[in-house]
């Protein structure tokens, strides 16, 4: 009975949490009368209440075609954020990993307080850092560029948080044995660090690209030139005429993250795991 | 399941890459294609040009006597005719009517004079009669009227005597006393004045009837305008036996075009123009409508060139410099003509006899109205009646620094003048054309440029497009 009752509990909660999504797919499938219809009165100023409806009453694929094959923009936009996303995550490889490993084996002067700075940048929101990233952006002359938005994402601290915990999880003796056995450091950390600490690298990457990946703010503040826009920026105002392109977008945005996700969702449970196990 | 995922995210991105050609593929067919220039400086005249047709610059009417009966007509408006050529047929037999008509009015006329002449005879006579009898009267009045006073002068002098006599001696008359002989001159005296005044009566009344009988009888004028009207049938009765000799056939005086045809088998000829000929002998001229803003530039004696389709390079030599004969205004009160017509119809022209009236153009000056008529008389042996021409106005023409290709200057729903032009502006898609409206003032215009005024020379202004364009299209050029 208790059972039945969780179950009904969670499946609408599931529903309620899956709902977004749903409405999303439903939405990109309708014609464009039909979403003004239901939408009208939240995207413009007409009186009375948005409504919607499970399943669209005239369902095509016209704007689908009008995003595929219409609008170049938006492949433009689509590569900017492939961009942005695997040059952010290539620079955390080459960045984090390492500076994370540094914080967990390495017991060098001030690394506390270090690390603490970290973790204190890490929890800043971008709207302290954006004034004083935008001063030091403009002085490297890098604004209006993709690097504008690449190199902050590659200096991150917050996979460096991630992994340094996954890191910490590693037995010394195993690297103490390691080291006996005449590996060098760069052996230690690339044989045995990085395969043992994958999982917390892939997670950290999974959530890193999850972020980078719809990344508003920055590119906002730091990009002038609409042809560096990534996906995120597509469409910044809905109304009822490209409602419909709204909607297949986002579709199409969400279909990375979602495969990208399901690529690393062991991985981010068997992390989370290790690090509830272990603590 | 990973490889599935990877497979699954290899796909996704290789359809991520043809979908970004196909658009862009798209894209770049949907594109306008633009051809621009630069503004330039060139001279420009204002172009002032009409549209005329040829017409005749005489028109004949052929007239022939009135109330004869049309047997035939043989031609049709727009034929062309030469002199002798007939036009009409009168019915012979209603003609030989009309003359024997005629020939009995003559003779009525005739005959009502020599009453009348005869009337005037015995009226001239009794006149004379009663003149010589009122004479003779007064004759005798004076005759009698003289013996008696002198019958009555002898008896008051003797009278006179008498009592004279006895004044000196009365023993000369013992059987008469004084009183008796002068009662007795009293009494001749008054037999005397007596016979004055009955004289001097007879005499008056004798001068009366002398005056009355030389009172003049109203004048006449019967025989002679029953002459005058017998001049006109004469002359009616020689046009029809002119008429007659002819054969009835009505034929063309002048070789023209005919240009109304009245006359109508059956009906009665009008004595006004039955058909109007169109004299091409007098030659033709070119009536051509401007619209009213060039009324400044044309006056008369202004130079103008005219053309027209396929017209011989020698004859268009002839055309080049021409000048306007005539101004009117078009569609107003009492403007004369409108392109193509030939309102100025001249005298009467009869059948036989081709003499006619000439007549310049209007001679309106061009004021108000709609537009403006131009005549221009043609030369000889130029172009035939009919023919479309354009008149071109020969203008000054002045330097304009900014100036562009007519066919870039639009007008928009027909009140302001603008131009496109095409400028940078950055994109999702990078660096692309877009197309702005800029609205221009006219300040000159020929058939090839326009000089205007709002866009600076460095803009680059589109001349043509493969599509329609509209403030914001994105375009490219077309050498891309």
């Amino acid at each position: 009975m208790w059972r039945k009752l969780t179950m009904l509990i969670l499946s609408i909660l599931l529903f309620l949490c899956c709902y977004p999504i749903v409405f999303l797919v439903v939405g990109s499938f309708m014609s464009p009368g039909e979403l003004q219809g239901h939408l009208a009165a939240a995207l413009t100023k007409d009186s009375g209440f948005a409504n919607w409806s499970l399943l669209p009453l005239e369902p095509t694929l016209r704007s689908y075609v009008n995003v595929l094959l219409d609008l170049p923009g938006f492949f433009v936009m689509f590569w900017n954020s492939v961009k942005m996303a695997l040059g952010i995550l290539l620079g955390q490889a080459i960045v984090s990993i390492p500076a994370a490993w540094g914080f967990a084996k390495f017991k060098f002067p001030f690394h506390r307080t270090l690390f603490m700075l970290y973790i204190i940048l890490m929890m800043m929101p971008f709207q302290v850092l954006m004034l004083s990233n935008y001063l030091v952006l403009d002085k490297l002359q890098l604004l209006n560029t993709i690097w504008s938005i690449i190199l902050p994402g590659v200096f991150s601290t917050f996979p460096i948080f991630i992994m340094y915990n996954f890191f910490r999880g590693i037995p010394q003796s195993l690297l103490e044995a390691a080291r006996i056995d005449g590996a060098t450091e760069l052996q230690v950390f690339f044989r045995i660090g990085i395969p043992l600490g994958s999982s917390g690298i892939i997670s950290a990457m999974v959530l890193d690209f999850l972020e980078y990946w719809n990344l508003i703010e920055q590119p906002m503040t730091f990009l002038k030139d609409k042809s560096l826009w990534p996906l995120s920026l597509f469409l910044p105002g809905i109304s009822p005429a490209n409602a419909g392109a709204a909607f297949v977008a986002s579709v199409i945005t969400l279909i990375p993250a979602i495969l990208v996700f399901f690529a690393g969702h062991d991985y981010l449970e068997q992390g989370i795991a290790t690090m509830g196990i272990k603590e | 399941m990973k490889r599935k995922l990877i497979k699954i995210s290899v796909l996704f991105l290789g359809l991520m890459i043809l979908f970004t050609i196909l658009s862009r593929a798209a894209y770049n067919l949907t594109v306008p294609r633009v051809t621009v220039e630069k503004p330039s400086s060139a001279q420009i005249g204002p172009v002032v040009e009409g549209q005329g047709t040829v017409s005749e610059k005489q028109d004949l009417p052929v007239v022939t006597v009135e109330g004869q009966l049309i047997r035939s007509v043989y031609v049709t408006e727009g034929q062309a005719v030469d002199p002798g050529t007939p036009l009409y047929q009168i019915d012979l037999k209603k003609l030989d009517e009309n003359i024997s008509k005629k020939q009995q009015q003559i003779e009525a006329i005739d005959l009502q004079n020599e009453s009348a002449q005869s009337a005037r005879d015995v009226a001239r006579q009794a006149k004379e009669l009663s003149q010589s009898q009122a004479k003779a009267d007064y004759d005798r009045a004076a005759a009698d009227g003289d013996a008696a006073v002198s019958q009555a002068q002898n008896d008051l002098t003797q009278a006179t005597e008498q009592y004279q006599d006895y004044k000196a001696d009365p023993a000369s008359h013992p059987d008469q006393s004084e009183e008796e002989l002068s009662k007795a001159v009293a009494d001749k005296q008054a037999a005397y004045d007596a016979a004055v005044k009955s004289r001097d009566d007879s005499l008056y009344n004798a001068q009366k009837a002398i005056d009355s009988a030389n009172i003049d009888t109203s004048k006449d004028t019967s025989i002679q305008q029953a002459d005058l009207n017998k001049q006109q049938l004469q002359k009616d009765l020689d046009k029809l036996n002119a008429l007659k000799n002819a054969k009835g056939v009505v034929a063309s005086p002048v070789k023209g075009v005919v240009t109304q045809v009245a006359a109508k088998t059956g009906q009665a000829t009008t004595g006004a123009g039955d058909i109007l000929l169109a004299d091409t002998g007098a030659g033709v001229k070119l009536t051509a409508n401007f619209a009213a803003e060039n009324k400044k530039y044309l006056y008369r004696g202004e130079k103008v060139a005219i053309s027209s389709q396929n017209t011989d390079p020698k004859i268009a030599d002839k055309l080049k410099d021409l000048t306007i004969t005539a101004i009117a205004d078009s569609g107003g009160p009492g403007g004369p003509m409108a392109a193509g017509g030939s309102a100025d119809a001249q005298g009467p022209a009869d059948a036989g006899n081709g003499a006619s009236l000439a007549n310049g153009g209007a001679s309106a000056d061009a004021k108000g109205g709609s537009g403006v008529t131009v005549t221009i008389n043609l030369p000889p042996d130029s172009l035939d009646m009919g023919n479309a021409a354009t008149v071109k106005v020969k203008t000054d023409s002045k330097v304009y620094d900014t100036c562009v290709p007519y066919g870039a200057l639009h007008k928009d729903n027909g009140k302001e003048y603008y131009v496109l032009v095409i400028e940078n502006t950055k994109s999702v898609l990078g660096k692309e054309l877009v197309v702005r409206k800029v609205n221009v003032s006219l300040l000159q215009k020929s058939e090839k440029f326009a000089a205007v005024d709002g866009i600076s020379s460095t803009q680059e202004v589109v001349t043509e497009s493969t599509r329609e364009l509209s403030d914001g299209t994105r375009v490219k050029r077309k050498e891309e």
